[in-house]
């Protein structure tokens, strides 16, 4: 057996001990079926403490979460289907109950508008492209064979900096 | 003595509203001892705060239980660490610690401006005071950290308070509200100058220049912040999540999301002159995303884990906020001329294309957390429905967008300014997707086969060889050149563009917190009974319940236990999880016993005991890589400090025109 917490200031023990015995009335730990768990991490724990689903609520005796878990175990027990306990759940309390939106009615605003956010931005950025978008002028056989020996010589440094003596001198290749 | 702190809140809220009147006065009528008036209004503003937070803190620690900000917030047996920290714990005194840092903000960036910008600090003061103004108004008329118990006539003394609440009584929560505060508030001065470059039309990126570290250290103290928070949910929480995509932990995400994006798109000002608007935007979202931080905190406007009791301040938030967005948009209309880009895009591949396409994408993950957060509200007021967002959905919108950004962290740095050639995006692009493609068939050849996680394991493989390739590349060439040794060569390398390099670390950094993140697919639950004596299996673990002890302090009593981590039969850790109950404010908090290591963390949550106390129940977790997001945050904290360090050259970037060739991409200064 284990012992009790031992506790000196009466009040304090007799408050921890209702809590205690409140919260452990049934052991809570056996609605915890993987049945429970896959239909509860569906479900929004709406006990204002956490931001958890039902499966994973921490609080073993959550006063939202707990009763939720055996709401679920006993529909399971009497073999409905998930979608038919989550209708059930959803009927009698609401979407509020779902852990995120359905995709539909309202709901489905919620999961269309980042997508939506996201295609506008898009545009936007091509346009802001297309706009402000233009070609270098023609470059002269000069530029271009200025181009070339620096494109080279980085080649040289970066690459091959085995014969560092060849490399001719330049502007400062820090910048 | 609370006469003193309200008297100084009282005194500085008239001094934050002369300094208004006197910087806009003195800008218009062109009277300069105006102007220094209005500066030296900051200095007393702050000083003024500083007395009253100082007597706040005094009465906190004395124990001044005539006070209801004290009998609310502390108790007679806390640490005296926590009865500091209550400054920030509740409603009343968190406003007078934010106006504080606020003007201590104002304050430092006064003096280090004193001699610069003469035109433009008029305006920064006025918006900086203005600001303050609103925050010192609350506590002086709406919301007084310095109110006092009273009972008919007079004014009673409670004897002992309630103590703080003991989810706060955790080191990381003594210290996370500050970081993060130093955070939301900092970002008031970029917007400030930013807004004041505007106004009065500055030419050049003055703003920017100066602002820039300013930025980044904010950055870094928002970063931390949340950092902090993450850790502390995940030790004290009991449940070891980190992230629970709270309304109010996604209104310090949403403010950092913006600012990141600010200290990317920057570097085209600088650089380029180009994405001035854009700039001015993000700069003013992240500002005003921090006011709506603060308000979704303290207002109860969405329904949080974290936010203060309900309170009278929520119509001033509310009216503040929308005043804000809407002046800081008519001046960002009114001068668009003034923010015409200097040069022209050349190329869509190109390192200026990435970085608007990199803005796109952190946008729209800021746009999917805030109408997550706000969409519940909006609903409500639309339909009368309630309806709940939490993690599901967050999770399903943010993941692609966040693997999309990873891909872009590594891509980036790969891709050169104004155009980049096929052959060279081959080069440059060829190592790091090799070891991203072998890292993704070696987990998928043992066995994992979570697409998502292959995904980014692969990325993070992209990333970590492309950052690695370049310090490499850049340090051979030094090293062949200078004859220096290889760490040395780094160093040089770091040194010479500190900016660059340490960029470079923090999105190292960003890949190590990924890593962690990822591991989050492969977490191990269970809820077990353990009676004295007896073991039981977890994973690869076997765990067995040594002892249950019971303890008291003058704060909490707690009953802990004691249980023998064993792996292949041989014990290897104790972890002592317990539970305490917090006697002035009647709660029961748990506090988890972990076993850290670099590949899994081994969490147990101490949960209870049996109704017939013949066993005790424990929450097992096993998370896998969680360690590295912490690593990640120390390398991410180490590369902005490298940013911050001046480098060893003065870089100076003159504008490049699309007209051929520059001669040279930038000039050294030594």
């Amino acid at each position: 057996m284990l012992r009790r917490p031992r506790l000196w200031n009466r009040k304090l023990a007799a408050a921890f001990l209702l809590a205690m015995t409140a919260v452990v009335a049934q052991d809570p730990t056996s609605f915890l079926t993987q049945d429970v768990l896959r239909v509860g991490d569906k479900l929004a724990c709406r006990c204002g403490g956490c931001r958890n689903t039902v499966a994973n609520c921490p609080m073993l005796h959550c006063s939202s979460a707990d009763p939720m878990r055996r709401r679920i175990y006993q529909m399971k027990a009497r073999r409905m289907s998930d979608d038919a306990v989550l209708n059930t759940i959803v009927r009698e309390e609401g979407v509020v109950a779902l852990a995120s939106p359905p995709a539909q009615g309202f709901g489905l605003i919620t999961w269309l508008m980042p997508p939506i956010a996201l295609a506008v931005g898009f545009l936007i950025y091509s346009w802001y492209v297309r706009r402000n978008r233009s070609s270098p002028e023609p470059l002269s056989s000069a530029d271009q064979a200025i181009i070339e020996r620096f494109r080279s010589q980085i080649e040289r440094e970066l690459d091959g900096p085995s014969a560092p003596h060849e490399i001719k001198p330049g502007p400062d290749s820090r910048t | 003595m609370e006469n003193i702190g309200a008297l100084s809140i009282l005194l500085a809220f008239c001094l934050a509203a002369f300094s208004v009147v006197a910087a806009i006065a003195g800008k218009h009528a062109r009277r300069p001892f105006l102007v220094v008036s209005a500066e030296r209004a900051v200095y007393a503003v702050w000083a003024l705060l500083t007395l009253a937070s100082a007597v706040l803190v005094s009465l906190l620690i004395q124990g001044d239980y005539r006070l209801a900000y004290v009998a609310s917030h502390t108790n007679r047996a806390m640490p005296t660490v926590y009865k500091f920290t209550a400054w920030w714990g509740g409603q009343e005194g968190s406003l007078l610690f934010w106006s504080w840092l606020l003007a201590t903000y104002s304050a430092i960036a006064t003096y280090t401006n004193r001699r610069k910008f003469r035109d433009m600090m008029p305006v920064v003061v006025a918006i900086l005071m203005t600001t303050e103004l609103f925050f010192v108004g609350l506590i002086t008329f709406v919301a007084s950290p310095f109110q006092v118990l009273i009972a008919g006539r007079g004014i009673i003394d409670v004897g002992d308070g309630q103590g703080l609440s003991p989810l706060l009584q955790w080191w990381t929560m003594a210290i996370h509200p500050p970081f993060l505060y130093l955070g939301y508030v900092g970002f008031t001065v970029p917007f400030a100058f930013a807004m004041a470059s505007l106004v009065t039309k500055q030419p050049g990126e003055g703003w920017i220049h100066t602002t820039r570290r300013w930025a980044i250290l904010t950055w870094l103290f928002q970063s931390t912040g949340i950092l902090l928070g993450m850790g502390w949910a995940y030790t004290v929480l009991g449940w070891g999540g980190y992230w629970g995509w709270d309304p109010v932990e996604n209104a310090s995400l949403m403010p950092w999301i913006t600012a990141t994006a600010f200290l990317h798109s920057v570097m085209m000002q600088e650089k380029k002159g180009m994405m001035k608007v854009w700039n001015m935007v993000l700069v003013s979202a992240t500002f005003l995303l921090s006011i709506l931080g603060t308000t979704l905190t303290r207002t109860g406007l969405v329904s949080s884990v974290h936010a203060f009791a309900q309170s009278p301040v929520k119509p001033y938030f509310t009216t503040f906020i929308i005043t804000a967005t809407a002046l800081t948009a008519f001046a960002v209309l009114r001068n668009l001329p003034y923010l015409k880009s200097e040069v022209k895009l050349e190329s869509v591949v190109s390192r200026e294309s990435g970085f608007l396409f990199n803005n796109l994408i952190l946008l729209a993950s800021c746009f999917a957390v805030l109408w997550g957060t706000l969409f519940p509200v909006l609903m409500e007021a639309l339909t009368g429905e309630k309806e709940t967002i939490d993690a599901p959905y967050y999770t399903r919108v943010n993941v692609p967008v966040a693997l999309f950004l990873l891909f872009l962290t590594g891509v980036g740095p790969l891709i050169a300014w104004r155009k980049s050639s096929l052959n060279s995006l081959k080069r440059a692009f060829l190592v790091p997707s090799i070891a991203g493609l072998i890292v993704i068939a070696t987990l998928a050849i043992s066995g994992i086969h979570h697409l998502a996680a292959l995904i980014s394991f692969g990325l993070c493989a992209f990333v970590f060889v492309s950052i690695v390739a370049e310090f490499w590349k850049g340090s051979r060439a030094i090293q062949a050149k200078e004859k220096l040794p290889l760490p040395k060569a780094a160093f040089e390398l770091t040194w010479r563009n500190t900016r660059r390099y340490g960029g470079y670390l923090v999105h190292m950094g960003i890949v190590f917190m990924f890593i962690g993140f990822t591991g989050s697919a492969f977490n191990q639950h269970d809820t077990r009974n353990l009676g004295l004596g007896q073991s039981l299996r977890f994973g690869h673990y076997g765990l067995k319940l040594l002892s249950v002890n019971d303890g008291e302090n003058p704060n909490y009593e707690l009953s802990r236990a004691v249980l023998e981590v064993s792996r292949a039969g041989k014990v290897v850790d104790q972890l002592e999880p317990e539970i305490r109950f917090y006697k002035s404010s009647q709660q029961q908090n748990s506090f988890v016993g972990i076993r850290r290591r670099l590949n899994e963390d081994l969490y147990v949550n101490y949960s209870g005991v049996m109704p017939d106390n013949s066993k005790a129940i424990f929450q097992l977790y096993i998370f896998p890589l969680v360690s590295w997001i912490w690593i990640g945050y120390w390398v991410l904290l180490f590369g902005t400090v490298i940013c911050l360090i001046p480098p060893k050259a003065r870089l100076i970037y003159p504008r490049t025109e699309v007209v051929g060739i520059a001669t040279t991409p930038a000039t050294v200064e030594s």
